[in-house]
């Protein structure tokens, strides 16, 4: 899973490259919101071990596709 | 290059790979190939992006959920197919420069490092960050006694290894003390205080 050349001193945490698309540009350790900000928030939404009906039998490429298409566009 | 959504649907994307883990079956190969599949459709620069996705999982799930997630990083720990993230080795500066790919828990590790001799400034994660995330990825693990045990010796083996350049010392000796306390105890939350302990110590 070798990608493109980072620069060493590149913060994969926090700095605005990083950062939701539209979102605040000053951020990060400073004390704005990252991308981590919400974690575990906004209700008390379960995760079930279920597999929706149309999802079933799908493809490893499919399955990833669903999980990606809900992070990066 | 994939941008990060500006309100990623989290939530959605942990269920979508818990319900992929389930479909596949969690110890197959099919959803240890799915976990790589997300990581390099992420790549290494939005490679924290799955780390939040674990973290969710560990959050939100009932235990098959997370069991089922748990079992397929033991399975692809077993295969040395880790789901990871590539950094540049500590000491190179130069783009380009020799890398390596780490798996999720010692890839936090290093975030966490305040790097105090070095002009590159401060950790990428704050002591709290790194409690908070580190722990939900191995509290996820110790769904799995199989999984927690296997991925602490990885750890351990990892902060001996002398000829990995990509950790400086201190974070090694803080890596040796997380996993020889999580091996010995599930206590995600203890170990990651004990590592946080360590890196401070080593900076004054």
């Amino acid at each position: 899973m070798i990608g493109a050349p980072l620069s060493p001193s590149a913060s994969l945490f926090s700095t605005a490259s990083l950062r939701p698309l539209e979102s605040p540009a000053a951020a990060g350790r400073a004390g704005g919101p990252t991308w981590l900000d919400g974690l575990g928030a906004g209700g008390a939404a379960t995760l079930r071990a279920d597999v929706a009906v149309d999802q079933r039998g799908l493809s490893v490429q499919q399955h990833a596709e669903r999980v990606l298409a809900a992070l990066i566009g | 290059m994939a941008e990060l959504l500006a309100q990623p649907r989290w939530v959605e994307a942990a269920q979508a790979l818990v319900g992929g883990c389930v479909d596949l079956g969690p110890r197959q190969e099919g959803a240890v190939a799915l976990m790589e599949a997300v990581c390099t459709g992420l790549g290494d620069r939005l490679y924290p992006a799955f780390l939040r996705v674990l973290a969710e999982v560990n959050l939100r799930g009932e235990y098959a959920a997370r069991a089922a997630v748990a079992q397929t990083l033991a399975q692809s720990l077993s295969q040395g197919r880790l789901p990871s993230g590539s950094r540049a080795a500590w000491g190179s500066l130069q783009l380009g420069a020799q890398r390596r790919s780490l798996g999720p828990i010692e890839y936090l590790c290093l975030a966490a490092w305040p790097r105090p001799h070095d002009s590159r400034g401060p950790a990428e994660l704050s002591p709290e960050q790194f409690q908070t995330l580190a722990s939900a990825v191995m509290e996820l693990l110790d769904c799995d006694p199989d999984a927690r045990l296997l991925y602490a010796d990885h750890l351990a083996a990892v902060a001996d290894d002398p000829l990995d350049g990509t950790m400086p010392r201190e974070v090694r000796a803080a890596l040796r003390t997380l996993a020889q306390g999580w091996r010995s105890h599930p206590d995600a939350s203890q170990a990651c205080s004990a590592f946080v302990a360590s890196l401070g110590k080593a900076a004054r």
